[in-house]
């Protein structure tokens, strides 16, 4: 046993051809992995540069064939021109605003639903929970209508109103999430709660709302990325311009013919897609942590 | 006991914060509306009862400085008793959002066929309001206008919409391709008969250079035009029977003909045979960033009355001018494009709405109209200076392109034929095969031509026709 423990390293290393060597192919598989990772972090970052390139040139050109990547001289000037043509910081401010309500309304409401359809027992509960399901297959264009009607009898239209307040009052989608993952959270806690005296609410705000922090981080997430890109409720219930939010301010940019002033779009749309991307950047393990465990994609 | 009752007040505390935020929350909610009170108030002050007239307008950066800066500060101003509500929506949604107020019975009061919509759809639905009793009652002096152009909207002898802007289409040319290759520019009378389809093919093959590559390639002739029917129009030959464009409903189509044949071949052979047109993928390219036209690596284009409007202001980039469309066949027309106000048939203040349409084709309103957006003029008076706003082009020059082609023009399908959307969709996808090169015309259209007869039939079913 102690001869062969002492002989045996110089002849294995002799043994193996250098490229079979653990190190050797470590770093192979890295130079691979990263070559492979550059490349596609390439194609994805052009249409990125690309606005980011035109968004320094002039109206024309912008147009111009093979394209320029780097303009000279580049306008800087495009951003204060494009963010003060329209009224940009309002529609940042209605954004931000929106964003966040919607959120946290969404992710409050649809957190305690969710968990009535996980825990709690009732006549009728899974027809029920068919039904929220089923509002999944309308599309909006169907509901918008006679939407629009009802918050007009409400008195509701030209404000933020009916995109708000709706969200207190869940969102299907966000419940199934939230409904599959408290599923998964153990019976004997919840047994051990009752046990210890803790009413059905209790459990919900002492246990589940705990326990599902990374999946409630999720659907905030989730919820926040999609109201900061929702462009048809606030196009069809908002009318003033100061009240529009972002995603409506791009698309004022846009004209017929042709005509959209590109230059200025794309600055525009730099300075909107800035927040999401720092958002991203800081949250990215909470969001991709949120992902996983719940077994959805975004 | 103790515990629980600790339990409770800790409860409690939780449930103060829960409904404060919820509180804070609805706080937030209304925080946007808020500045609507003063405004509103202010308004009172103003005057006694001021009224709301919404004007429903298109995103467009040229228009909506126009719309913001000058039509509604001055119309407030001389009707203090009128506010202006103005909503401005993308061309795509433009009749989505129309549609829900409509249904909430909070129609806009002032639009033009901004949107997927023409005229005659909305006439047909019943929207649009008879403006004679305006017109008559208050004596509105309409002879400054082209009288031919007030005639499109006109339905049953009544005004349904005055115009705003209109123009045919047009053949532009880059004047610096031209000089280069040493090539006489293309005419701008519309009475010489020597610019034949032949005449204008030979100039786009003299122009083009390496078509096949497209970094380097100068193409003599891009097609800008919209509808299709340009096409066989240049040939004189029309898809629809004469008296489709009064009722809004064709009973047949004519995309079988002879002549409809020939002229959608020929475009397919500018692209496929002669090479003088940029491939389906190279126009891709082209206009990636807008009007391949400004990229100048085209020679020609053919395109419709914006033409005058987004080329606007190239003179930075090369001089360019305006010409005749070619002649494909004796009778050739070209597709006039007119844009109208309509008022709303279900305003709720049609008094007001009608004084606000009158300021709009005012002479002041359309003068600034047509300096902000570069889009020509309906009234006569203000001709002259439209003329002039195009540095590359002599007032001469200007004048006679552009006069031509109204004069041989007709108002286009898109504004006269109900549902034409919906047509032009069938028309677009029945021909893609010829325009991307893989079939001829004389196989294709046959075909499209049955099923455009189809669409035309379940139109005429859905409104009873």
């Amino acid at each position: 046993m102690a001869e062969q423990t002492l002989v045996r390293p110089a002849r294995i290393v002799e043994a193996i051809p250098f490229w079979q060597r653990r190190s050797v192919r470590r770093a192979a598989t890295t130079i691979f992995a990263t070559t492979v990772a550059t490349i596609g972090a390439v194609v994805i970052m052009i249409p990125l540069l690309w606005m980011i390139s035109t968004s320094l040139k002039t109206k024309f050109t912008a147009l111009q064939l093979p394209p320029q990547w780097i303009p000279r001289p580049a306008h800087w000037e495009n951003y204060p021109d494009a963010l003060t043509f329209l009224p940009f910081h309002l529609f940042f401010r209605n954004t931000i605003m929106y964003a966040t309500l919607t959120a946290f309304g969404e992710t409050l409401s649809c957190s305690l639903v969710a968990y009535g359809f996980a825990r709690l027992r009732a006549p009728g509960k899974n027809v029920l929970f068919l039904i929220v399901l089923g509002t999944l297959m309308l599309p909006y264009q169907v509901t918008m209508i006679p939407q629009y009607v009802l918050f007009k009898f409400l008195g509701w239209i030209d404000t933020w109103k009916p995109l708000i307040v709706p969200t207190f009052f869940g969102s299907a989608y966000l419940i199934f999430l939230l409904r599959q993952f408290y599923m998964s959270i153990h019976q004997d806690i919840v047994d051990a709660a009752r046990i210890d005296g803790c009413s059905y609410f209790d459990i919900w705000w002492r246990i589940f709302l705990p326990l599902s922090r990374p999946a409630l981080t999720a659907v905030a997430l989730l919820s926040f990325m999609y109201h900061w890109n929702d462009y048809l409720g606030p196009l069809i219930y908002l009318s003033t311009t100061e009240k529009l939010p972002v995603s409506v301010g791009l698309a004022n940019f846009t004209a017929a013919y042709g005509g959209t002033p590109w230059h200025w779009l794309m600055a525009a749309s730099v300075t909107a897609v800035a927040p999401l991307v720092v958002i991203f950047f800081f949250m990215q393990r909470y969001f991709i942590q949120g992902i996983v465990i719940t077994g959805v994609k975004g | 006991m103790m515990d629980r009752k600790r339990l409770s007040r800790r409860e409690f505390l939780r449930w103060t914060g829960i409904v404060g935020a919820g509180a804070l929350a609805a706080a937030c909610a209304p925080a946007a509306p808020a500045p609507e009170a003063p405004a509103a108030e202010e308004a009172k002050e103003a005057a006694k009862e001021a009224v709301t007239v919404t004007w429903y307008v298109r995103t467009s950066p040229e228009e909506q400085p126009w719309e913001q800066e000058i039509v509604i500060p001055h119309f407030e101003e001389q009707n203090p008793n009128i506010k202006i509500n103005l909503v401005i929506v993308p061309w795509d949604d433009f009749d989505t959002k129309m549609q829900a107020m409509i249904a909430a019975g909070d129609p806009p009061d002032i639009w033009s066929h901004w949107g997927p919509s023409g005229f005659q759809d909305y006439v047909i639905r019943g929207l649009v309001a008879d403006q004679t009793p305006f017109i008559e009652r208050d004596n509105f002096d309409l002879s400054d206008f082209i009288p031919e152009v007030l005639d499109i909207y006109k339905v049953d002898g009544k005004y349904y919409g005055l115009p705003i802007l209109t123009g045919a289409s047009y053949l532009f040319y880059n004047k610096k391709i031209f000089d280069d290759a040493g090539v006489p520019y293309p005419p701008t009378d519309w009475n010489d008969e020597s610019w034949t389809f032949e005449a204008f093919l030979d100039v786009a093959q003299k122009l083009t250079k390496d078509p096949d590559d497209p970094t380097k390639a100068i193409y003599g002739f891009h097609d800008g035009t919209w509808p299709i029917d340009a096409w066989p129009w240049m040939w004189g030959q029309d898809l629809y029977p004469e008296e489709a464009y009064k009722t809004g409903f064709p009973t047949e189509a004519y995309l079988d003909s002879e002549k409809a044949i020939e002229a959608i071949q020929a475009r397919q052979d500018l692209t496929f045979k002669y090479k003088v047109a940029p491939s389906p993928a190279a126009t891709e390219a082209l206009s990636a960033g807008g009007n391949p036209f400004h990229t100048g690596r085209v020679a020609m284009q053919a395109i419709g009355v914006w033409g005058w409007w987004v080329h606007k202001g190239l003179e930075e980039q090369f001089d360019f001018g305006a010409a005749a469309l070619p002649i494909g066949a004796p009778g050739r027309k070209a597709v006039i494009f007119t844009d109208p106000w309509m008022l709303s048939s279900k305003s709720k203040h049609p008094d007001e709405a009608w004084e606000f349409l009158k300021f709009l084709v005012g002479k002041d309103s359309q003068k600034a109209y047509m300096e902000a957006v570069g889009a020509p003029p309906v009234r006569k008076s203000l001709q002259a200076d439209f003329f002039n706003l195009y540095p590359s082009m002599t007032p001469d020059e200007a004048k006679e392109a552009f006069l031509g082609g109204v004069e041989h023009g007709s108002e286009s399908p898109n504004h006269l034929l109900v549902r034409f959307d919906q047509i032009n969709n069938v028309i677009s996808s029945a021909l893609d095969p010829v325009f991307l090169g893989e079939k001829p015309a004389a196989e294709v259209l046959p075909e499209a031509d049955k099923e455009l007869e189809k669409t035309l039939a379940q139109i005429r079913r859905e409104f009873g026709q």
